[in-house]
């Protein structure tokens, strides 16, 4: 007994010494200099490193990684002078695709925003749920399901249209009108997000002293509502520009037939589809379009921080008022009911009916019905493998994403550091980084670094992966993060401090108790997006670092196989669909829709 | 013959999911007079003064502005078609205009008889009006709360309304601003001559600047008429203890013994024909009173007539308010408190014991309402 309790006493004192170190070490002075600051350092070098190594790989001759080469500008010239690639087409098609994708996802966006916020339309919240559901609808499957329902061959509109009508679909979806209308309404979500704030922040009262004054309904939305938005508008727009500027998955997998290219493809292909991969030159084409990126990021900038402007001048305690449709409102439900079953509903149905076909012949076929393709699903040790990698890459890139953003959002809102307007600038960059050139840079990174030593060589692991996606979700991240910093008040952190609690005591006992919430909004939203996102993945995955982004891509590009890949889409969307649902169950949303 | 009045409401019903908001309310504004609706927070008013602009549906009432009539059975035109002019509590300023651009807005929309050329003179004179001509350029943004008060005010009053609706204009002011508001609002309404209803729950505001208060209660209309009359005298202990800062004290009541009836209060047993009985009805039983802080003196009355009634407290907070010296006493051997105003020279120490006096005809009396 005794000779039991005295090694256990030794070591409680030893951890007991241990805690008491750490806390020492935790309430010293210096601490939240040191954690704030690797934690921004962690930041710059994250969004900064990779594009360093992306213009070195540009100018060098050798691949990344090869020491023993030297500095060249042939690159360079080969793409933009002797035409290595059409870079003026390419622009063309990408600018096309980000513009045409902005005029549809804004007029959707807005339309439904407006009717939705502003007036006494019936049914809206279930229309309102049909609009967000694109949360758990990555772009690549939304792809697969228009394919699938819209697709020219195997349709099912498409050949009932044919069956009954005798005319083909209007709309060739593997053409340059298509991809951009499925790409654009994979926009419309986050513009409808971005709208919606502003229409429920404007002080109804703006509206009325006009109509009181004199003004119509049209006169007030044309000189008052609409202005009034604007700045959101132009800002959404410009965000879904960005978006579309870097497309990818959409775009390879619609257009790949009829051989329509944009930036983002290209250069995929040049580093994925090629042998030898065409690595340096990949790098230099990509500087151009960062080039346009990083102007339409410049201006974005100056919008946002303008309109800090409108929101002082906002009143208070105003009860929120709509216009009334009176006899429009059925048939306006209508019009949008129609809408939403054309464009998200009966895709995703038709894409579930697919999966369960042994194979689809572009109708519904009971005599074909099975549930094959989600036994193989289940079956394949390949997939079983993908959905782990896929977990381990969620899980630990929204923790690590977590921490850094909220490191940030601390340093740029409660610190007196520098750099703080540099650094919240920064957090904004990868805005500017379309996700298949991040992918390269992250991929060319890892192979410059892993040269160096061993220890260092993360090429093939899935730590890449987890990396380059957090980089991809700082910009929207650290906005939620930055947003709801500044309404917790800093007297209440302040007060703490002068009451004798340390930093880091201060930390623990008030800060981070009352940015639970946000922290946990943060880390759900990090969670979601990387689970689902392609680019990074398909830049830098190894056959042992496959996720589910991936399989599906490429179980419809190389294998054609589309009974298989509704098959794992379905499975996908339901779990993303229940892992909302979850959330919600424990009180978290992205997006209150009770808040009206 | 009776003028038209230029506003007219009747029996304006409003409910907000089943509960009624505002209950059966009339109200008149005559030509170049100006009402205010007083009352405190809550009460309805500012839904009353929605209800005439049009940007809020009345359940049931009739409203007329001039003889146009414009909510009514099968009738409610919408805000654009009643030609008012209206101040928002928050000022409702155009964060994306200028001031020119905000006080333009009436006439490119409104009614009025100007000419385009004639526009920027007009918005020149109204800034001018308002004394912030200099900030004619500026944007919205750049405005302190007085300056966007002024641009609201100016914007109300561009396109010459007949009547203009006013919710709590001055409430977001700081005091000085605040008076110097109050001065300027009712020179412009005798220099221009408009019909004003001015939505408030500060009493010196809406005594100062109407000519007729009506005092709101969940609601209803408790009462109205000419400021003097219901800041004098009102016909209800509910004004009473809202208008006018008084001491209340209660009191019953009674028989004396030769016969006469007194009422017997913390303060002392007054003769009941010695007080101002307010209340018709029932003359027994309780009864609420009031005193004017300022009716009470500090000292020993000379001769002990039976018509000043004297009493003792102990001070329990003093200090300087405004122009004057108050006190707050516990009156000697009784809960009640009262507050003294004097602006003669007294400095006191809370726990000091005091004598005071006061005549008994200053004390207005009311039946108890929750009798």
């Amino acid at each position: 007994m005794s000779s039991d309790t005295v090694p256990r006493s030794r070591i409680r004192a030893a951890v007991d010494a241990l805690a008491g170190l750490a806390r020492r070490a935790l309430d010293h002075p210096a601490t939240r200099g040191v954690v704030l600051k690797s934690l921004v350092g962690a930041v710059a070098l994250l969004t900064l490193v990779p594009l360093l190594f992306l213009l070195w790989t540009s100018v060098w001759t050798g691949y990344p990684g090869q020491f023993d080469a030297s500095f060249t500008l042939g690159n360079v010239v080969a793409v933009y002078l002797q035409g290595a690639y059409d870079v003026p087409r390419l622009l063309a098609h990408s600018l096309f695709v980000a513009v045409g994708m902005t005029l549809v996802a804004m007029s959707l966006g807005l339309t439904f925003a407006w009717l939705f916020v502003r007036t006494n339309l019936p049914t809206k919240g279930a229309m309102e749920l049909v609009i967000l559901s694109p949360y758990a609808v990555p772009g690549y499957i939304s792809a697969i399901m228009y394919i699938t329902a819209y697709g020219p061959e195997n349709g099912l509109v498409s050949t009932f249209l044919a069956d009954t009508v005798g005319v083909g679909m209007p709309i060739n979806i593997y053409g340059p009108v298509g991809i951009t209308l499925v790409v654009g309404i994979n926009g419309v979500t986050a513009f409808y997000l971005f709208t919606v704030p502003a229409l429920q922040n404007m002080d109804p009262a703006l509206e009325e002293v006009s109509r009181v004054h004199g003004a119509g309904v049209l006169q007030t939305l044309r000189s008052v509502s609409f202005p009034l938005i604007l700045p959101a508008i132009l800002s959404g727009a410009l965000v879904t520009v960005l978006r579309g500027l870097g497309e990818f998955s959409v775009v390879e997998i619609l257009g790949v037939r009829e051989g329509f290219e944009v930036y983002a493809t290209a250069i995929w292909a040049a580093v994925r589809q090629q042998a030898p991969p065409e690595y340096g030159q990949s790098a230099a084409l990509a500087l151009s379009l960062l080039l346009v990126t990083g102007v339409l990021m410049w201006y974005y900038r100056r919008l946002t921080s303008r309109t800090q402007d409108y929101m002082t001048v906002t009143g208070r305690g105003y009860q929120p008022k709509r216009w009334d449709l009176g006899k429009w409102r059925w048939p306006v439900a209508g019009v949008l009911w129609t809408v939403l079953l054309v464009l998200w509903i009966v895709p995703l149905l038709v894409m579930v009916g697919v999966s369960l076909h042994s194979t689809w012949l572009g109708q519904f076929d009971p005599s074909s019905l099975t549930l094959a393709h989600y036994a193989e699903v289940v079956t394949s040790q390949r997939l079983q493998g993908s959905f782990s990698n896929s977990a381990v890459v969620a899980v630990s890139g929204a923790t690590l994403g977590t921490v850094l953003v909220v490191g940030l959002a601390y340093y740029t809102q409660r610190t007196s550091y520098r750099f703080r307007a540099a650094v919240e600038f920064l957090s904004l960059t990868p805005l500017a980084i379309p996700g298949i050139i991040l992918g390269t840079s992250v991929l060319f990174t890892v192979l410059w670094v892993g040269k160096l030593h061993q220890l260092v060589n993360f090429y093939g692991t899935l730590a890449v992966i987890v990396v380059g996606s957090v980089v991809v979700f700082i910009p929207f991240s650290s906005r939620i993060a930055i947003g709801n910093i500044v309404q917790i008040h800093s007297d209440l952190e302040e007060s703490a401090r002068v009451f004798g609690a340390s930093w880091a005591a201060q930390m623990r006992d008030i800060f981070l108790p009352l940015f639970k919430n946000t922290t946990a909004i943060i880390w759900f939203y990090l969670l979601v997006h990387v689970v689902q996102l392609l680019t990074i993945p398909i830049m830098t995955y190894t056959s042992d670092t496959r996720v589910i982004p991936v399989d599906i891509f490429d179980i419809y590009y190389q294998q054609a196989n589309l009974e298989l890949v509704s098959a794992v889409s379905t499975i996908f969307i339901g779990l993303m669909l229940s892992l909302l649902l979850v959330f919600r169950l424990f009180g978290v949303t992205f997006y209150d829709l009770n808040s009206r | 013959m009776t003028e038209i009045p230029q506003l007219d409401v009747r029996g304006l019903d409003k409910r907000f999911d089943s509960d009624f908001a505002v209950t059966d309310v009339d109200l008149r504004v005559g030509v170049d007079e100006s009402v205010a609706l007083l009352g405190p927070s809550g009460c309805g008013k500012t839904t009353i003064l929605r209800c005439i602009a049009g940007v809020e549906t009345p359940d049931d009432g009739e409203i007329r502005i001039g003889d146009d009539l414009v909510e009514g059975p099968g009738v409610s035109k919408s805000p654009e078609n009643r030609d008012v002019g209206m101040v928002y509590q928050n000022y409702a300023i155009w964060p994306h205009k200028t001031v020119y651009e905000n006080v333009v807005f009436p006439l490119e929309h409104g009614d009025h008889d100007l000419q385009r050329s004639e526009y920027e003179a007009r918005v020149d004179s109204v800034l001018e009006m308002v004394e912030i001509a200099d900030l004619k350029h500026s944007p919205a943004t750049d405005l302190s709360g007085g300056q966007q008060q002024r641009t609201a005010l100016a914007r109300s009053l561009v396109h010459d309304p007949p009547l203009l609706l006013m919710d709590e204009p001055l409430s977001n002011l700081d005091k000085g601003l605040r008076r110097n508001m109050r001065y300027e609002l009712q020179r412009l309404q005798h220099e221009l001559g408009f019909s004003m209803l001015y939505v408030t729950h500060n009493q010196e505001e809406a005594f100062y600047l109407a000519d007729r208060v009506l005092l709101l209660r969940d609601g209803e209309v408790v009462e109205r008429g000419s400021s003097r009359e219901l800041y004098r005298r009102p016909t209800t202990p509910f004004t009473r203890e809202f208008v006018g800062h008084r001491n209340r004290f209660g009191g019953v009541v009674e028989r004396s013994g030769e016969g006469g009836k007194v009422i017997r209060t913390d303060l002392g047993t007054i003769p009941f024909d010695n007080v101002d009985y307010v209340s018709d009805g029932a003359d027994s039983g309780s009864v609420v009173c009031f005193l004017p802080p300022g009716d009470i003196s500090i000292g020993q009355f000379v001769s002990d007539e039976a018509d000043t009634l004297q009493f003792g407290g102990r001070v329990v907070a003093e200090g300087i308010l405004d122009q004057r010296y108050e006190i707050r006493i516990r009156l000697s051997g009784f809960e009640t408190e009262l507050t003294i105003h004097t602006t003669s020279d007294h400095s006191y120490d809370p726990g000091d014991e005091i004598r005071v006096y006061a005549p008994p005809g200053a004390i207005q009396v009311y039946g108890d309402p929750e009798a």
